[in-house]
Formats: structure tokens, C-alpha cells, sequence
């Protein structure tokens, strides 16, 4: 009731008022221009057949074509079904690795901290230097990896211009660089599991599996949907490694939704094509994470 | 229950903390290794130590590609974006997080916040190019440093909002009472108070920004204007050795700014990076 009271006193001050709305007015303004009016922007072109080089004004209204065009494109689906894959792989090979080993590293005696910094570091980097990185390591004529291949007799192969193994080595690099985000989470959500729990289920006999299963997993299980959440939204967008690595190829194996935009509608500077592929994205991410959206309002 | 046993597991975990650790190391330890070996080491047999040290890959990337451009531009994008976005976004996050400002437009901008940070970037591009040529801004720095604006805002509000709920409200009233007006209360009380929030957001932010590649090859036209990320993924044209040297040298200095964050405010980056998991 007492801050009732100030408020209604101080809201009588119009320079007082002007306060709060000088302070939300630049985000209101930046979300504005930069998104609010970009996302219908987008919705208008995908409509029209705009073409950068004509110019907005040249732009005609064509109805559905562009999206008729682009269901019927081999390459966006291609490319829609890689991403679903590639998103459903990567998150579970993450969210599995990233919980043994948040679990392993909690176990440890001594060292808990320095092991999660040092395992942290993949995540951190720029993508594209862990793409350059790797993309030296598995160079087909001079990298490290087929020379130990070959050291060791194994088959050796063209990694990222091969079709039977460029999409799992994109995965895997994904992964690689993922995986310590997870990590991190679900050893940070590990932290508030308390110990009488662990206690409770020994006495009673369970065993190191059971004990996973039965209290660790239970305890978590909201810090591993919200990882897989975040994790599976920025798997959808996957861009960078693709564009730097492979660029879609071999025969569009690793095409991603973004970068079929980024080839098809961007690059060759079809706009109105480009945009109708960026509002049937801009839908499947929506339908993704409206579970995310609703949890995090409340 | 004997010694012998727990030696055994202790032997088992600390094999297994060392597999794990070259899984994550080995690919960063290789790009300093290729940047600091000559190019004849890089074929035929290719050691994992380099015999002989040099300092030729980094000269070259300074002298003939003009690296040092690249870095300039990319300090001057991260930097301005990350203060701009810093400024606004405390702001609005302050604004957010207390229930004595009653407005309507808080709700609706809280939830578009949110759908910002899970949009994918192609949904602002295509507009957000054509308004940059149109107002003439496509060849200056200033479309990458609004991409950058554009994706820290959300996350700095975001961040910032329980930072900022977590203070007791009996701050903002003893602080009236004593007659500050509410800009005093914000700049003097508040904002050192949630300074390890600022300082963990602020770090992220110059991460994100120093990091972003989609949003720079889709605005930037000419290699005046090139990132780091974007130099470095042109010099990555070709499977060509003579790039290799370069491509790691780059590669190496990429990496140097989060380098200083870990070595230097680890506790703030970890705790910045992992508050998603125990607040939503």
C-alpha cells in the first residue's frame, strides 16, 4: 500500500512520467526499423517478383507464385529435409553427449572447475575459425586426419566433397562446437540437484544407473528441455559451417534451408523468391518454439 | 572397499578427462600449430609438432592481405554495436523489470524481444538491404553494426531483466524518499549494483558481434569493408597451401579477444553463458 501511495504521488509529475517511455522509446525505435518492419516487408515481396537490380518500384504483385514455385523446387526440399535432419541428429547427439559428460565431470574430486573452462573453449570460437580449422585437418590431400588414416590402413576420404560423408562431418563439427554449450547447462543444473537424494536412493540400493535415471534425470528435466529447446532453434538456422565448408554441396547433400535462401534468393539477388523462402522458414521456426515462447512468458 | 578400487576409478576418470580434453583442444591447438610452421611442413609427412617456428604466415597476412584493416573494422563494428546496444538495452531492461512503471506497450515489446531472439536472420535481410541501399548506406560500416544492434538488444534485455528484478524494490523507495530522481536512481543506485550482469552481458555481446558472419557476407560489399570472420572465410577459397599459413594465422588472431575473456573474467562469462539453465 505504501508504494501504492508513492507512485500515485510522483505519477502526478509529468517530468517523472516522461521517465520510463525516454528510457523504452530507443529499443521500441531500433525493434522497429530493424525487425518489426523488415519481417512485414518480407511477407509483402514474398508476394511480388521483386528483383533487386529493378528495383522496388519495377516489383509486381504475383500472388502465390513464389510459393508455388518453391514447393515444387527439388532443391527446398532437399533442403528442408536436410535441415530437419540435421537439427534432429545434432540435438540428440548433443543433448546425450553433453549430459554424460556434464555428469562425469560433477563426479570428479578434484579439477571440476579447469576441466569446465578447458571443455567450454569450442563454443566460444568464432564459427568460422572452427570451420577453417577443421577444414584443415580434414583436407583430402594435406590434412592430419587422412594421414592417420592412412597410418592406420583405413579408408580415406574426400570429407566435404564426397556425398556419402560431407553431411556427418558437417554434423559432427556442429557437434563438436555445440556440445559444450549443453555441457555447461546441464552441469549448472546439476548444481542444485541436492545430495540427500543420491543418499536416499543408495541406502535404498540403487545403483550408478539407477541413480542416473531415477534422480539425476528427474531433477533436470527442465534445464534439459529448455537446452534442447535453444539448441534445436539455433540448429534450424545453420548457416555459417555450411556456407564455408561444403556451400551446399555435393549435389546439395548438405543444403540447409539458409543457405538454399542464401543461393537462391539472396546471391542472385531474386528478392521476392528469397523472401517468400524466408517467411515459410520464419513459420516452421515459429511453430518450433512456440512451446519455448510459452514457457518463458509464463 | 579398498584403496586399490578408487585408485582404479581414479585412474579411469583421469584417462577419460584426457580423451576429452584432446577432443575439445586438438582442433584449437592445430591452428596454432599450422600458423606458426613453415609451409614446407605442411606436406608430405605432416607432424603433429611443428619442427621448425615462423613468423612468415603472420607477416604475410598483415603486409600483403591488409589483416590489420580487417581488424580494425571488426573492433570498430564490435565495439560501437556493443555499446549502443549496452545503453539501450540496460535501459529497457530497467523499465521492464519494475512494476511501478505502468505502460501498455511493455507486454507486447517483452514478447517481441523474445521473437526476435528466435527468428532466423532471413527474415530481416531481405528488407533490411534494400532500406540500406536506398539510404545510401550499403558501402559504409553501419549496416553490420545495426545487424549486431539488431541481435544483442534481445539478448541484453533478456539477461538484464532478472539482474534487475533480483534487487529488492526497498532500494527504489528509500532512494525517493531521500529526494533522487529517478535518472539519479537508476545511474548512481541501481546500475552499480548489477555491474557483474554488465559485465558478463557486455562480454557476450562483443562475442556474438565479433563473431557474426551471416549477417556481414549478406551486407557487406566491398573487402574495404571486410570483417575478420568474412577475410578469413575468402582467404578459405581453395584447397591451396600457400593459404593454409594465412588461413591459420588468421584463424589465431580471431580467437585472441576471448582468449583475454577466459584467461582474465572467466567467472563472468561462464555465469553469463550458463544463467538460461537456472532462469528462464
Amino acid at each position: 500500500m505504501k508504494r501504492n501511495a508513492l507512485t500515485n504521488g510522483r505519477a502526478s509529475d509529468a517530468s517523472e512520467r516522461a521517465f520510463p517511455r525516454l528510457m523504452i522509446a530507443p529499443t521500441v525505435l531500433v525493434m522497429a526499423a530493424l525487425t518489426a518492419y523488415p519481417l512485414v516487408f518480407t511477407l509483402i515481396y514474398s508476394f511480388t517478383d521483386y528483383q533487386y537490380l529493378k528495383g522496388t518500384d519495377a516489383a509486381k504483385f504475383v500472388g502465390f507464385k513464389n510459393y508455388v514455385m518453391l514447393f515444387n523446387n527439388t532443391y527446398f526440399r532437399q533442403a528442408v529435409l536436410n535441415t530437419v535432419k540435421f537439427t534432429l541428429l545434432a540435438v540428440i547427439l548433443e543433448m546425450v553427449i553433453g549430459l554424460l559428460i556434464a555428469v562425469f565431470i560433477k563426479s570428479l574430486k578434484k579439477g571440476q572447475k579447469v576441466m569446465r573452462t578447458l571443455l567450454l573453449l569450442p563454443y566460444l570460437l568464432p564459427t568460422v575459425t572452427v570451420a577453417l580449422s577443421w577444414r584443415m585437418m580434414l583436407s583430402a590431400n594435406y590434412g592430419i586426419v587422412n594421414q592417420v588414416l592412412e597410418s592406420l590402413h583405413l579408408p580415406v576420404y574426400n570429407w566435404f566433397m564426397d556425398i556419402k560423408t560431407a553431411f556427418g562431418t558437417v554434423l559432427l563439427i556442429d557437434v563438436w562446437q555445440n556440445v559444450p554449450f549443453v555441457f555447461l547447462l546441464l552441469y549448472a543444473s546439476l548444481q542444485g540437484v541436492s545430495t540427500n537424494q543420491y543418499e536416499a536412493a543408495m541406502i535404498d540400493g540403487a545403483n550408478v544407473v539407477q541413480q542416473f535415471f531415477y534422480v539425476t534425470i528427474p531433477n533436470i528435466k527442465s534445464g534439459i528441455a529448455l537446452c534442447a529447446l535453444l539448441r534445436t532453434i539455433d540448429t534450424f538456422r545453420l548457416f555459417e559451417k555450411v556456407n564455408i565448408l561444403t556451400g551446399g554441396g555435393p549435389a546439395g547433400t548438405t543444403s540447409t534451408i539458409t543457405q538454399f535462401l542464401y543461393n537462391y534468393g539472396i546471391k542472385n539477388l531474386k528478392f521476392g523468391f528469397g523472401s517468400c523462402g524466408a517467411i515459410v522458414m520464419t513459420v516452421l521456426v515459429l511453430i518450433l518454439s512456440s512451446f519455448y515462447i510459452k514457457r518463458a512468458i509464463h | 572397499m579398498g584403496s586399490k578400487r578408487i585408485t582404479g576409478m581414479t585412474i579411469i576418470k583421469g584417462i577419460v578427462c584426457a580423451i576429452l580434453l584432446i577432443v575439445a583442444l586438438f582442433p584449437i591447438y592445430w591452428i596454432v600449430a599450422m600458423a606458426i610452421r613453415p609451409t614446407s611442413e605442411m606436406t608430405g609427412h605432416i607432424s603433429v609438432i611443428p619442427h621448425a617456428l615462423t613468423g612468415e604466415h603472420f607477416k604475410q597476412l598483415f603486409i600483403e592481405k591488409g589483416f590489420g584493416s580487417s581488424i580494425v573494422n571488426s573492433l570498430q563494428t564490435t565495439l560501437i554495436s556493443t555499446m549502443i546496444s549496452l545503453v539501450i538495452g540496460l535501459c529497457t531492461a530497467y523499465i521492464i523489470s519494475r512494476a511501478r512503471f505502468r505502460m501498455f506497450i511493455k507486454k507486447p515489446l517483452t514478447y517481441w524481444i523474445l521473437l526476435v531472439r528466435v527468428l532466423p536472420p532471413v527474415a530481416f535481410t531481405i528488407p533490411l538491404y534494400t532500406m540500406f541501399s536506398k539510404l545510401n548506406i550499403l558501402y559504409s560500416r553501419i549496416p553490420v553494426i545495426l545487424a549486431c544492434i539488431l541481435i544483442n538488444i534481445p539478448l541484453i534485455i533478456w539477461f538484464m531483466i532478472s539482474f534487475f528484478q533480483d534487487l529488492p524494490v526497498d532500494i527504489d523507495q528509500s532512494a525517493q524518499i531521500d529526494g533522487a530522481t529517478e535518472w539519479q536512481l537508476f545511474t548512481r543506485i541501481i546500475l552499480p549494483l548489477v555491474l557483474p550482469g554488465i559485465a558478463a552481458i557486455s562480454m557476450l555481446s562483443f562475442m556474438y558481434a565479433w563473431n557474426e558472419y551471416t549477417y556481414s557476407i549478406i551486407f557487406v560489399q566491398t573487402p574495404r569493408n571486410y570483417t575478420v570472420p568474412l577475410t578469413l572465410a575468402v582467404l578459405n577459397t581453395e584447397d591451396n597451401l600457400t593459404n593454409f599459413g594465412l588461413v591459420a594465422a588468421g584463424g589465431v588472431i580471431s580467437v585472441i579477444p576471448i582468449t583475454l575473456f577466459v584467461i582474465f573474467a572467466q567467472n563472468y562469462l561462464i555465469s553469463g553463458l550458463s544463467s538460461g539453465a537456472v532462469k528462464e
